[in-house]
């Protein structure tokens, strides 16, 4: 049963003096400076097929839930809890290295997500027909533009079939067909019983896949419910 | 050995032992860099010139016994040394390698995992947190 669950889940950042990100054995070797809580006490549930959008302005956590829900980072408190494979777009980049082709992210990607590389090298070329980058997909991605570098990511997670789909902001860099064809992918995994999380500041957009919203606000869980109902209250706030 | 005019030997099986401390070593030095590689990105331009004066404080290009006894006291406690010794004895003398030579930089080695492993592992959760970009 594909589902997502987070109880009091928390996520802390350590600062030192010069504000750099650091480790807590490295706090205690140098002068520390400020904590921050990117994430502080956010409890939820997400059943098959829910689509949630998360909503907050900039620096409120969306993106650190995100990267919880994927495993990318770890809760500092509480706990979550993932069934079923998650495919993720977490950044412009997607995952890519910049120094390999098309064709060779394509084969490491699909190794990293799990598949043989029998299998992986079997997808290539379906990867290079659904990702449309053409030529392109044999040169470096060096070359690539953001959206041909989310449109190879997005290929590769297809293939790898998740069940619970994670999208934070990519789509807003990707053109208009590009961005039908990802709210058209996000809505048959829908429709097959799978998870979709997205963030943006697209509401339209979020809107299309999302029945649900979760606000969150410095990194508290403020609202969950109703997408229309949690987006009035959000902008009302934002505009007050 | 072709280039010296020098044929194989038996010493050639102690190559697998020679390549073994090698790794062992090298191992050891790979979690203390990658922690430091995250703690201070800056470092790694550091460390590339450690690694040069490593490298020129072995006996990588004359031989430890062509070295002034000065120099060689404190050559001795650069684990490279012993390697950089023992490959010469396999390759070039035909002779076993010293103990010394290749438990050194083994021990070196097993030092450092046994210290910075757990240290790794203790770190590892935070690793996402603090690499940029």
């Amino acid at each position: 049963m594909t589902a997502v669950r987070a109880e009091g889940v928390g996520v802390e950042y350590l600062f030192d003096r010069q504000q750099q990100t650091v480790s807590p054995t490295l706090a205690r070797l140098r002068r520390r400076g400020d904590v921050t809580w990117a994430l502080r006490d956010v409890s939820f549930s997400i059943g098959a097929g829910e689509g949630v959008a998360l909503l907050g302005a900039s620096g409120s956590g969306k993106s650190t839930l995100l990267r919880t829900i994927a495993g990318v980072l770890e809760p500092d408190t509480g706990r979550i809890g993932v069934e079923g494979r998650v495919g993720s777009l977490l950044s412009v980049q997607a995952g890519v290295m910049a120094m390999l082709t098309g064709r060779e992210n394509t084969l490491l990607l699909g190794v990293l997500a799990g598949m043989t590389p029998e299998r992986a090298r079997a997808q290539t070329e379906a990867v290079k027909e659904a990702s449309g980058l053409g030529k392109h997909y044999e040169h470096l991605v060096a070359s690539y533009s953001q959206g041909m570098r989310a449109r190879l990511g997005l290929a590769v997670m297809e293939r790898t079939e998740p069940a619970i789909l994670l999208l934070d902001e990519i789509h807003e860099a990707l053109d208009h067909e590009f961005r039908d064809h990802v709210e058209r992918y996000a809505l048959a995994l829908l429709e097959r019983g799978g998870i979709v999380i997205a963030t943006g500041h697209d509401h339209h957009m979020l809107e299309r896949f999302s029945s649900r919203a979760v606000l969150l606000e410095h990194g508290v869980l403020k609202e969950d419910g109703d997408f229309h109902e949690v987006q009035r209250h959000y902008l009302a706030g934002r505009r007050a | 050995m072709a280039f010296y005019g020098i044929g194989p030997t038996w010493a050639l099986l102690w190559l697998p032992v020679v390549i073994a401390a090698t790794l062992l070593l090298a191992l050891g030095a790979a979690w203390p860099a990658a922690l430091l590689g995250l703690w201070v990105p800056s470092v790694t331009v550091f460390a590339a010139q450690v690694l040069r004066i490593l490298y020129f404080a072995a006996p990588g290009l004359v031989a430890l016994s062509e070295v002034s006894p000065e120099v060689r006291a404190w050559m001795v406690w650069n684990p490279l040394t012993g390697l950089f010794e023992s490959f010469r004895s396999v390759f070039l003398y035909g002779t076993a390698p010293a103990f010394w030579d290749l438990a050194y930089p083994a021990l070196v080695g097993l030092v450092l995992m046994a210290v910075f492993i757990p240290a790794y592992g203790r770190e590892q959760r935070h690793f996402a947190k603090l690499v940029r970009g």
